[in-house]
């Protein structure tokens, strides 16, 4: 888990402020070929050929897993957390999942699906989509975190 | 949620035990799970991942990644903004990291984060069963 001291930040001459940036630059540039290596490496080799078996449901009847790749080659699967019976979607994968639908149609373009799935069944899956509606609208965030 | 992404349902199938995403019989009797390549505890029956395949001219799928727990990080935009911030991610001394973590519609004037909180899986509702798929188990 990233932690971060909670003092409040210190205040230092823009010489001193330059210099500090410049070695946590350093150490980020560091981050991006290291990340780079990996974006070159990780998905590279494949499992042999999947159970192509799978059976899934969406609003518009059924699809099998190779239908999910959308007409693409490649197919990335989030796995959200609903489980048969549960009265909600797990909070920190509607975290990530809020990120999800602007990155859909860039995908794409890259030959890459991008689809979720869960255990639940379909009904419980439109139902949870149907709550929760819209973020909270940001001026009563901001009421809240001046009042804290 | 207000969300358009394709949400499709694996119930009835494997598909969630083969890539080590939800809790088999087997798995709720050891009290131990198989899950980011060893095997631990874990708090739900579902378990959060994301998985990769490809699929070759003639149709052959195969699967190229999974990855669990911390390695979905990176899908969090928010977490990268976050990191840019003087406070950062703030998650020191919260016993589980996302526990500041709501629904984003609740983010109302009763948000609260409770450092101690542990994962707790969503309550559970009297849901009627449907199965689907059942003539692709595999």
């Amino acid at each position: 888990m990233a932690t971060r001291a909670m003092e409040p930040p210190k205040v230092v001459a823009p010489a001193e402020w330059a210099a500090a940036r410049k070695e946590l630059l350093k150490k980020e540039k560091e981050f991006s070929r290291l990340r780079d290596e990996l974006s070159r490496q990780a998905p590279r080799i494949t499992l042999g050929k999947s159970r192509a078996g799978l059976c899934i449901r969406w609003p518009k009847g059924k699809e099998t897993l190779g239908d999910l790749f959308g007409g693409r080659s490649q197919l990335i699967v989030y796995h959200f957390m609903l489980g048969p019976d549960w009265k909600e979607g797990c909070p920190s994968c509607s975290f990530i999942s809020d990120h999800i639908d602007g990155s859909v149609v860039h995908l794409a373009a890259r030959d890459v699906r991008l689809a979720v799935v869960s255990r639940a069944p379909l009904a419980q899956i439109e139902a949870f989509k149907k709550t929760h509606g819209l973020a909270v609208p940001l001026g009563v965030v901001e009421r809240q975190r001046l009042q804290l | 949620m207000g969300w358009r992404f394709h949400w499709v349902s694996s119930n009835g199938s494997d598909f969630n035990y083969d890539y080590q995403v939800s809790m088999t019989k087997e798995e709720l009797e050891k009290g131990q799970v198989y899950y980011n390549y060893s095997m631990q505890q874990f708090p739900s029956e579902e378990r959060p991942g994301t998985s990769v395949f490809y699929k070759d001219v003639a149709g052959n799928i195969f699967h190229s990644y999974s990855s669990y727990a911390r390695g979905l990080d990176i899908l969090i935009g928010a977490y990268n903004w976050l990191d840019l911030t003087p406070k950062g991610r703030d998650e020191e001394g919260l016993k589980h990291g996302m526990a500041w973590v709501r629904h984003h519609d609740k983010y109302d004037a009763g948000y609260r984060v409770d450092a101690n909180a542990e994962y707790v899986q969503p309550a559970k509702a009297a849901i009627p069963r449907t199965v689907c798929c059942e003539d692709h188990r595999s």
